[in-house]
């Protein structure tokens, strides 16, 4: 007898009873001699085995093994009827037994033979006269090898369906039918949107809602990682934003939000990366933040632009911070936000499309039929080159919004705006490259008489006067003279186009409400400046009609975000929304304190003591002209987003400036002593609650919509 | 992704070459516990001849970051161009590694 313990374990090499899975295994013995089936029968029970069954050629194995199906067959080569080959071949064809154990007992021990034996797919081979410890050896090896087999595969099996259970309850954070179909009449837009949770499980994750005001919100997310771990933050992040409705009609405090709650709770290395845009569909303007999302993409008929959705992703650090940024996205256009894989996966000849490979994809097939590129265009030549299965999860969601004419039944902000051109002659290329589905144009010749009573009919329909800068300062000043006074007096703006910077001994236009524009590089931007000036004007314009019509505070809808870049601006926003107010007065000025203060401070970055000195000697309307004409500050704009809630509403106004040190300004005492910046403590006094906000370009103020 | 650490006194030097991507995930790993085994000072991760890094890959520089913030040695990223410069760029990432 061989082994520690005779009695009880007989098998070589092993000093721990079987398993129980093993010694209980069903080991079916096939040999055409009696004594053979006794003997190995004897053998395994001495082994430990207990559940052995015999059969007496090829062909009763194979009924005995289509019955029930056993864990090991102990298989003898020649045997009359069906040999052991034959029974071998017909097993491994059969997919229920392909990976039963077969362990072969021949008397031959020719090389060829074994080889053959192999070939028809025996697992193993023992030779007669048999050695039982070796037999019992092998027995116990092959059912060992099965077992753990067979629960790896069971784990594995277990695993998958978590997996699938995990993708699909990420597929279930998707946006509803029903909010996209709401999100779609809101906006006049149609959505189309592609997600596909790769194999591993990814993080990706995109959403539309309805906001109040006429508005949407979109957003999409990136969380890294694969598998379980990251589901989880996806999980968690999609939680987190149900709890700040509040921040949803703005990005920056609403990425604000997520980062300070995530922060701590992601493992170290794991971030999210996001975009969240909140579109005003009346307007048109698109209010957005970015925390390191790849940069969505704005195309329509006037070609295509990227959108800066820089910003450190979520969760890596508290004090990260977000910019809000506007755009506009016009009825016609699409806006297109897509997840990295689409830019970074490998194609076939090794390289990856990249952001300008995408954009190239989407102008080429823009101009075939002069209609905007569908997600599935992209998409399908995309997979062109690519495997089914990425390796990340892939989310492509577009908002293409209905095109310019067709939309106006919605609301008076669709209509066209009505452009006044001033050129020196008639063929004026501003003219060509002004035309668009929102602008109608109307010339007008220097020189023809434009001002008095022939513009005086015009003067309630031109939304923006646009200048052309090539006849020099002289032309350009004698040309605003004579646009109507009217219009410039309730905050019109006048865009000068100019071919490349202004000669710098050019004098200044003393004129504040002018914008400058560089068209030598393309008339896109021009196009979309005139619009959003235009739009700006018109719904201030309607908004103070409405207001002045003696609307009771409360039935006008002053929701919004708007935007403001010269003092005469700021100051008739001012007075308007002072009209919403029981008491107007005080509004007014502290309103006009806080959008001058954006102008000079942020917009154009005049500091403090700076102001200070310009004011002494008489040359801070100068300085302001003068920058507002520089490249630098030349497009910059400043922010108001009004929000009315039950018994306030709030003001939050927003520069791209620096900020300052604002805690020193805001004390009663020493504010007033200060020999700058008395407006703020003077603006404190106006609003039920003044708050300067991160840096200070940031500056929240609330009145009580009762009378005070 | 292939990786070399010059030493200099405290100075230390990794230089990467191929993209830094999840699959890197346990040579950088290596690389932090060799970093861990160093006297350092300033570290310098110099991305010149990688070619891209995905999220993952940012995902271990914060790690790395965070091991110098905790160990006191200072971590810079340096070399980065084409699609690493704009993704650290993208996210800011740039910021929070600068020299």
């Amino acid at each position: 007898m061989l082994g520690n313990s005779p009695d009880s374990n007989p098998v070589p090499g092993r000093n721990k009873a079987l398993p129980e899975g093993v010694s209980s295994a069903h080991i079916l013995v096939v040999d055409d001699m009696p004594i053979m089936r006794k003997m190995i029968g004897m053998c395994l029970e001495r082994g430990g085995f207990h559940n052995i069954s015999f059969a007496e050629d090829g062909d009763e194995a194979l009924d005995q093994i289509a019955e029930s199906q056993p864990d090991l067959v102990i298989l003898d080569l020649n045997m009359p009827r069906v040999s052991g080959y034959d029974v071998c071949k017909q097993l491994r064809a059969d997919e229920r037994t392909a990976n039963l154990p077969i362990l072969v007992q021949s008397a031959s021990e020719t090389a060829e033979e074994r080889v053959e034996v192999f070939a028809v797919g025996a697992t193993d081979f023992v030779s007669k006269p048999i050695n039982h410890p070796e037999l019992l050896a092998r027995v116990c090896m092959h059912l060992e090898n099965r077992f753990l087999i067979r629960s790896l595969s069971d784990f594995q099996d277990m695993m998958q369906s978590e997996l699938k259970m995990a993708r699909e309850m990420q597929h279930s954070l998707l946006p509803e039918i029903q909010v996209i179909e709401e999100v779609e009449t809101v906006s006049d837009a149609k959505i189309e949107a592609f997600y596909k949770a790769s194999f591993e499980l990814g993080g990706d994750l995109w959403g539309t809602w309805p906001l109040p005001g006429n508005k949407l919100g979109i957003y999409v997310l990136d969380v890294t990682g694969h598998g379980v771990g990251a589901a989880l933050n996806t999980f968690s992040l999609h939680a987190t934003m149900a709890r700040f409705e509040d921040k949803k009609l703005d990005p920056a405090a609403f990425l604000d939000a997520l980062n300070s709650s995530l922060v701590g709770s992601f493992q170290l290395g794991r971030f999210a990366t996001m975009f969240y845009a909140v579109l005003d569909c009346q307007s048109h303007e698109l209010l957005y933040a970015g925390a390191g999302a790849p940069r969505p993409i704005i195309f329509g008929a006037n070609g295509s632009r990227t959108l800066d959705s820089s910003g450190l992703p979520i969760a890596i650090v508290k004090s990260a911070t977000y910019e809000n940024k506007a755009d506009r996205l016009a009825p016609g256009e699409s806006l297109f936000c897509y997840s990295d894989v689409l830019v970074e996966a490998e194609q076939p000849d090794g390289s990856m499309l990249g952001e300008e490979g995408l954009v190239q994809w989407i102008e080429e097939a823009s101009t075939v039929d002069g209609r905007n590129v569908s997600v599935k265009h992209l998409l399908d030549r995309f997979y062109e080159g690519q495997d089914e299965n990425l390796p990340d999860d892939l989310t492509a969601v577009a908002i293409h919004r209905n095109g310019g004419e067709g939309a106006t039944e919605t609301s008076d902000g669709d209509q066209q705006s009505k452009v006044l051109l001033l050129s020196s002659s008639e063929d004026d290329p501003l003219l060509n490259a002004l035309k668009s589905p929102g602008l109608d144009v109307t010339q007008a010749i220097t020189g023809d008489a434009i001002g008095g009573e022939n513009a005086a009919a015009a003067a309630g329909d031109f939304a923006a006067v646009v200048i052309d800068g090539e006849g020099g300062y002289e032309a350009v000043n004698n040309s605003i003279s004579r646009v109507n006074e009217d219009f410039l007096e309730t905050g019109g703006t006048v865009v000068v186009a100019l071919n490349g910077e202004p000669e710098t001994d050019d004098p200044i236009l003393s004129f504040d409400g002018v914008r400058y524009c560089d068209v030598s590089g393309g008339f896109d931007g021009l196009r979309r400046l005139v619009a959003e000036e235009a739009d700006d004007f018109l719904r201030i314009s309607a908004l103070r009609a409405a207001l002045e019509a003696g609307h009771p505070t409360g039935t006008v809808e002053l929701d919004g975000t708007y935007r403001f870049a010269s003092r005469r601006e700021a100051q008739k926003l001012a007075m308007t929304f002072s009209q919403a107010s029981a008491d107007p007065v005080p509004l007014a000025i502290g309103l006009s304190e806080l959008f001058l203060n954006a102008i000079e401070h942020g917009c154009l970055e005049i500091g403090h003591n700076e102001k200070g000195e310009l004011i002494e000697n008489g040359q801070l309307n100068d300085e302001i002209l003068r920058r507002r004409r520089l490249e630098k500050y030349r497009s910059r704009f400043a922010t108001v987003i009004v929000t009315e809630q039950e018994n306030t509403i709030k003001f939050r106004v927003e520069d791209p400036g620096n900020g300052f040190d604002f805690s020193a300004y805001l004390d009663d005492e020493t504010g007033h002593h200060k020999k700058h910046g008395r407006g703020i403590s003077m603006a404190k006094g106006c609003f039920q609650s003044l708050t300067y906000l991160e840096k200070g370009n940031i500056v929240e103020a609330e009145i009580s919509r009762a009378a005070s | 992704m292939e990786y070399r650490i010059d030493k200099d006194g405290s100075n230390v030097t990794v230089v990467f070459t191929g993209d830094i991507t999840f699959s890197e995930n346990v040579s950088f790993r290596q690389i932090l516990k060799e970093l861990a085994e160093s006297e350092i000072q300033n570290c310098t991760f110099d991305l010149e001849n990688v070619g891209m890094v995905d999220s993952a890959g940012l995902g271990m520089f914060l790690i790395a970051k965070e091991q110098a913030d905790t160990s006191g040695w200072k971590l810079t990223v340096s070399g980065a161009q084409g699609h690493v410069a704009s993704m650290l760029k993208l996210t800011k990432l740039s910021d929070l590694l600068a020299g």
